[in-house]
């Protein structure tokens, strides 16, 4: 009996101190537990992501439920290579870009010719709060918002945007003064009210 | 606090530990999306069991069905045959409407009577003879009552349900006795005024045993008028249906100068099995066996038929699963002539491209494309120079970056009915066969794909596609009998397709290969 609950103690905290690794591994086998946990620890961060890159909470929910299944989908293809959670997040990219990189290539490009707005330093609130921030991301234009979120928030250059969006680099340097002259105006207008 | 910030620092420092809990559902819609993946890697193969189960199932069935009812065919070309001239002559007695239960009576009957016949000369010999007759017809009544209520059985279900038959088993014999004397009617009339006594004579005779030979020497004394008629009898007898058995018999009647009736009934009896088993080998002739296999696509030629800049791309077939079920009949012991239907899905890959959206007339020629849509996405060549967006004429093609390994697929869909002749060069419980023939492919689902990674974008269908279209077929079948009716079944196959596109120019010769396996069943 003692044996017994030796060895439950023993599984309990082996659980507890389930590393990354061993985590990965139980999810590359499938098992719906494990990937429970893994939801649970990277739920919250690829959440954001989806929100910054998505039109709409909603929106924001599919993708966030399509990048897990594609990560559950796929996690037999991580190596251990490089960080697992850099692994996630460009998975939960590249899953929103699908969806919305195809859509609007001509509008777009008939708004990229539109003058480019300056990209000069604005005098604005520090303080403005972070769901008005987010509102208004969401509310840009589907490749603008891509564009601004890859290049401002998550430091992807220009070049790797244009690759990754099928666009020329010039249409993504547009496309992000686009995207700041929409987001200063509508700050400003925030601040104004 | 304001502080002179650039927009980029505002939103980065904002959103760096920028993070939000998503509703529970969506994990619930996650789990429930990962048990269903789950449960559909184990269905799948379960899946195809049962299908495999319920295909067996079917055609069992139908085999089942089919011999079951064959034996029932037999008894009806009897009846026809006998009661259709019966029918013609006949005063219509109500119970006449029944007469096809007596048929096998019918067969006895004129055999006895026939029998007599070449007893004219010996008159003693022909009363013997006409006595055992009578005691042989009152045991033929009781054999051939029970028969004949499994025949009524049989064919109450295939004719209008007669509820007198059963009530008037006792006459039916003499009914019997009486159709075959009728048909006498129309070749003699001497006979007409004689039948009425013999008929109630015989009728005593199935209904008091006892009397049985009394009654007998007694219409054997009218047989003298009935002799005329029996005699014409033998002529008609054997242009009815029934010829073989009956002729038969009374060859051999004949020979043995006097065989019991029982041994007639016997032969009678061995002639049908000898009947059944002829009808079963000749329908054993028929085999269907279900099938399915690996199926590899390929060309014989470089060419591509998606556009004729990928000629030089990688190209390369794929392996899919073709099934479906075909039906035999053995022309001869060693030649057999097949066809059925199958489900073929083939798909054909081709590498080294990039995907771009571009408008219309950039299209891939071979793709048949919304024709609404102002931009397309197409695929180039990797190679393809001419791509550089500031070159004139290009500057509304955007590539899009799908990782580096895109490729095309066509994936086609066809029905194919094959009519092949199959050769057997080794028939022992291990058998070899040449098959060679033809097909005809009838053009089902199609569709270009390119997909690289996580991307897959459905170009839309290929417009190059001939909806009938025909292949050559060779190969080779080995089989193992595992049982008298089953056989297992392999067959590598190579079949060339004749003319896939209504392009002949395209230089791209499709060909596919399968290896298919099945289980077959004569009948």
């Amino acid at each position: 009996m003692l044996r017994c609950t030796d060895c439950e103690t023993i599984n309990k905290s082996r659980l507890l101190r389930l590393t990354l690794d061993e985590l990965i591994q139980q999810c590359k086998q499938q098992d719906v537990k494990a990937q429970g946990k893994l939801y649970k620890q990277y739920s919250n961060v690829l959440f954001s992501i989806c929100l910054r890159y998505s039109p709409n909470y909603t929106e924001a929910e599919d993708n966030l439920q399509d990048a897990f299944m594609t990560i559950f989908a796929k996690i037999g293809q991580f190596k251990g290579k490089g960080s697992f959670e850099g692994w996630m997040k460009r998975i939960t990219v590249n899953t929103v870009l699908q969806k919305y990189r195809r859509q609007k290539v001509f509008n777009i490009k008939e708004e990229a010719q539109i003058e480019q707005p300056d990209e000069t330093d604005v005098v604005i609130e520090s303080d403005v709060p972070l769901d008005f921030l987010l509102k208004i991301i969401q509310e840009l234009p589907d490749r603008y918002r891509l564009v601004f979120s890859m290049y401002v928030l998550d430091g992807y250059s220009h070049k790797e945007i244009a690759q990754m969006l099928g666009i020329s680099d010039g249409t993504s340097k547009s496309n992000l003064a686009r995207a700041r002259g929409i987001l200063k105006t509508k700050i400003e207008a925030f601040r104004g009210n | 606090m304001k502080e002179k910030k650039n927009i980029d620092q505002l939103f980065n420092e904002r959103f760096q530990n920028f993070e939000a809990t998503p509703d529970p559902a969506v994990w619930k819609n996650i789990e429930a999306k990962l048990q269903d993946k789950k449960k559909d890697r184990k269905v799948i193969p379960l899946w195809w069991r049962v299908t495999g189960v319920a295909a067996l199932l079917a055609l069992l069935l139908t085999v089942g069905i089919s011999l079951y009812n064959n034996p029932e065919s037999p008894s009806q070309q009897l009846v026809e045959g006998d009661v259709v001239p019966a029918k013609n002559t006949t005063i219509e007695t109500p119970e006449d409407i029944s007469t096809e239960k007596p048929t096998r009576n019918d067969a006895v009957v004129t055999e006895e009577t026939n029998a007599d016949t070449p007893g004219e000369t010996n008159p003693s010999k022909r009363v013997q003879q006409q006595t055992e007759n009578g005691v042989a017809e009152t045991s033929v009544v009781e054999t051939t009552t029970k028969d004949s209520e499994k025949i009524q059985h049989r064919n109450n279900r295939l004719e209008q349900p007669q509820p007198r038959k059963i009530s008037n088993k006792p006459n039916t014999t003499s009914k019997a006795v009486t159709v075959t004397k009728d048909a006498n009617k129309p070749t003699s009339n001497s006979s007409e005024t004689t039948q009425n006594p013999l008929v109630k004579d015989l009728n005593t005779v199935v209904s008091e045993k006892e009397v049985a030979t009394v009654q007998a020497e007694k219409s054997n004394q009218k047989t003298a008028v009935k002799d005329e008629g029996l005699f014409k009898e033998n002529a008609i007898v054997p242009s009815s249906e029934n010829d073989a058995a009956v002729t038969q018999i009374k060859k051999e009647e004949n020979q043995d100068a006097k065989p019991s009736i029982f041994d007639a009934i016997k032969e009678n009896e061995a002639v049908e099995k000898q009947a059944i088993n002829k009808k079963e080998n000749a329908a054993n002739r028929w085999a269907v066996s279900p099938n399915v296999g690996p199926v590899y696509y390929g060309s014989l030629s470089n060419g591509s038929s998606i556009d004729p800049m990928f000629a030089d791309n990688a190209q390369s077939g794929e392996v899919n699963l073709s099934y479906g079920v075909q039906v035999a009949y053995d022309i001869s012991k060693k030649i057999s002539i097949r066809s059925g239907v199958n489900n073929v899905n083939l798909s054909y890959a081709t590498g080294d491209v990039q995907v771009a959206s571009a408008p219309p007339e950039f299209g891939l020629r071979g793709v048949n494309y919304d024709s609404n849509r102002s931009s397309v996405t197409t695929v180039f060549d990797v190679g393809a120079s001419d791509l550089n967006p500031s070159s004139e004429g290009f500057d509304n093609i955007t590539l899009k970056n799908t990782g580096g390994n895109a490729e095309i697929s066509q994936r086609i869909n066809y029905y194919e009915v094959p009519l092949e002749l199959n050769y057997a060069v080794l028939e022992n419980r291990f058998g070899i066969n040449i098959i060679g023939g033809m097909s005809t492919l009838f053009l089902g689902n199609n569709e270009i794909v390119v997909s690289d990674g996580d991307f897959r974008t459905v170009l839309g269908e290929a417009n190059n596609l001939n909806s009938i279209s025909f292949t050559t077929n060779i190969g080779l079948g080995f089989n193992y009998q595992l049982s008298k009716r089953f056989k297992f079944n392999i067959e590598p196959m190579f079949k060339y397709q004749l003319n896939p596109y209504t392009d002949s120019s395209i230089n791209f010769k499709p060909y596919y290969m399968g290896v298919y396996s099945g289980l077959s069943f004569k009948f």
